[in-house]
């Protein structure tokens, strides 16, 4: 049965209940439509709330697969294949086969997944703007990446100065429905902080 | 305020309580175990985004998970075999957690432990982020009070069930967290072209970053603008009809169908599987009467 809160409970479970309260209303604050709605005190609320969950580490909700804009092609694949070159040539990464074959895996393998994800983007990016500053968010996983790839235990061993990344890129054009491939490639010297497109 | 008491206090016995939280211990647990080659590379300190980085590039901006930022602690380790034992540590909480030993004490470790490993990769999908908070009802709800080895230990040390009616403000905090949620994800929608035109699930299932199967999605284009559109409506429509007592669990109930449907489709990590966890909250309790060791757990409870 539901217990009435006692004289020495009472003041306790106003608190928790007001602290539940306002909990309540900031995660549904957060979540206002206030763009939708297009209202400016609503668009306040809903930033104000923002930030306060932010302070505590909470995420309101996310908006996943936004589709802001109407595409004339999408990307399909993307497949790297990541050479080494210093004292030796080493591969350090080669998934290149897996867009020649257009093999497509229901269980992937979440590196994979994560470099496909992080790399793609980067390389369109770049492919677009012909050169990029890497401490920008859309190229800092290329910085992360070459990083890693010019430090991993092969590379140490082969005394790898400058990595280079090939990429293969599969796109579907959605007005005729064809497929069309992109090669794409770039280097790093591994001293250096910047992106050598073309090389 | 006697309203809202009720809401947050009114002892409540709610079954899918105990599947909700092996479910999250057991999605935490396929999460983190499919890492398991990859550990070192992804969390190490010699790995992508890791601390040797920071130390050879110390201008450069290293990212970290939105939100998580307070929890970026790796990026402070610098032996391997640390991270090594508290990816072992998360584990075993994990395990835990599904099992509901020492419920409280694993979930605790678990809700840490994700939040710190969470936090070194933020190329991976936005729901560890969402995670950490649906962990934390969990975690502040009595879960392990049946369907765990702490309520059958409980039986057999001292002959007596765990009591399995609770005070049910930790359930009503998901469940405003997840009509949150939809209410993020999908209200922008009805201004976001992709949507409107019902192309997004065409290029959530063609692009190989997410979809599975490599078929002629071009020529499949028009089901998957009724796909999209169905999505377009339901997702809003949720927050509408989730707080509604009359149409919470049917609507529940499709959600969890449209999820398993992206899930079959397309690999978004496990936030089909987070979502589904999630809306078993606004079923019925006695819905769950069929789980095996769950039928008699309260028979002789009293409930309000």
């Amino acid at each position: 049965m539901w217990r009435m809160p006692t004289p020495t409970t009472r003041p306790l479970r106003r608190v928790t209940l007001l602290g539940l309260s306002i909990y309540s209303c900031v995660l549904l604050a957060a979540a206002l439509p206030a763009e939708l709605v297009g209202s400016r005190p609503l668009a306040i609320v809903k930033l104000a709330a923002g930030y306060a969950l932010h302070a505590v580490g909470v995420t309101p909700g996310l908006e996943v697969f936004d589709g802001k804009q109407s595409l004339h092609a999408i990307h399909e694949m993307t497949c790297f294949r990541v050479v080494g070159e210093g004292a030796g040539r080493v591969v350090l990464y080669d998934d290149l086969a897996l867009c020649r074959e257009r093999q497509v895996e229901a269980v992937r393998d979440p590196f994979r997944i994560l470099q496909m994800r992080s790399l793609s983007a980067a390389f369109v990016d770049l492919n677009l703007q012909g050169q990029g500053d890497l401490t920008r968010a859309v190229l800092q996983p290329l910085f992360l990446f070459s990083d890693y790839y010019c430090h991993t235990p092969a590379a140490e061993q082969a005394k790898v100065e400058r990595v280079s990344i090939e990429a293969l890129y599969l796109g579907l054009n959605l007005q005729d429905g064809t497929s069309g491939e992109v090669p794409m490639r770039g280097s790093r010297d591994c001293k250096q902080p910047t992106w050598a497109v073309g090389r | 305020m006697a309203t809202l008491e009720r809401f947050f206090f009114e002892p409540l016995r709610f079954r899918g309580l105990y599947l909700m939280r092996a479910a999250f211990g057991a999605i935490a647990l396929y999460h983190y175990l499919r890492l398991l080659p990859h550990v070192q590379v992804l969390f190490g300190p010699a790995g992508l985004n890791g601390r040797d980085t920071a130390q050879r590039w110390p201008a450069f901006p290293m990212p970290v998970t939105e939100d998580l930022e307070h929890f970026a602690l790796l990026r402070h380790v610098s032996s391997p075999a640390l991270i090594t034992l508290l990816y072992s540590a998360l584990l075993l909480a994990a395990v835990a957690f599904t099992l509901g030993l020492r419920t409280r004490m694993a979930g605790l470790a678990l809700l840490a432990l994700h939040l710190v490993f969470a936090s070194h990769q933020p190329g991976f999908d936005g729901w560890v982020r969402l995670f950490g908070p649906f962990l934390a009802y969990l975690v502040l709800a009595p879960s392990g009070g049946a369907w765990s080895l702490d309520a059958w230990l409980a039986v057999r040390k001292h002959g007596a069930r765990l009591p399995v009616a609770f005070s049910p403000w930790p359930l009503r905090l998901l469940q405003v967290h997840v009509i949150a949620m939809y209410a993020t994800a999908a209200w922008p929608r009805f201004a976001a072209e992709a949507w409107l035109r019902g192309e997004t699930v065409l290029y959530a299932v063609a692009d190989t970053r997410f979809g599975r199967w490599d078929l002629d999605f071009y020529a499949l284009r028009g089901l998957l603008a009724i796909a999209t559109w169905v999505a377009l409506v339901l997702e809003p429509a949720a927050t509408l009809l989730l707080p509604l007592r009359l149409t919470r669990r049917w609507c529940a109930l499709a959600l969890i169908g449209l999820h398993l449907s992206i899930e079959a489709l397309a690999d978004t990590g496990m936030w089909q599987f987070l979502m589904c966890t999630a809306l078993l909250a606004f079923l019925p309790d006695r819905w769950f009467a069929w789980l095996p060791g769950l039928a008699r757990v309260a028979e002789n409870e009293q409930v309000s």
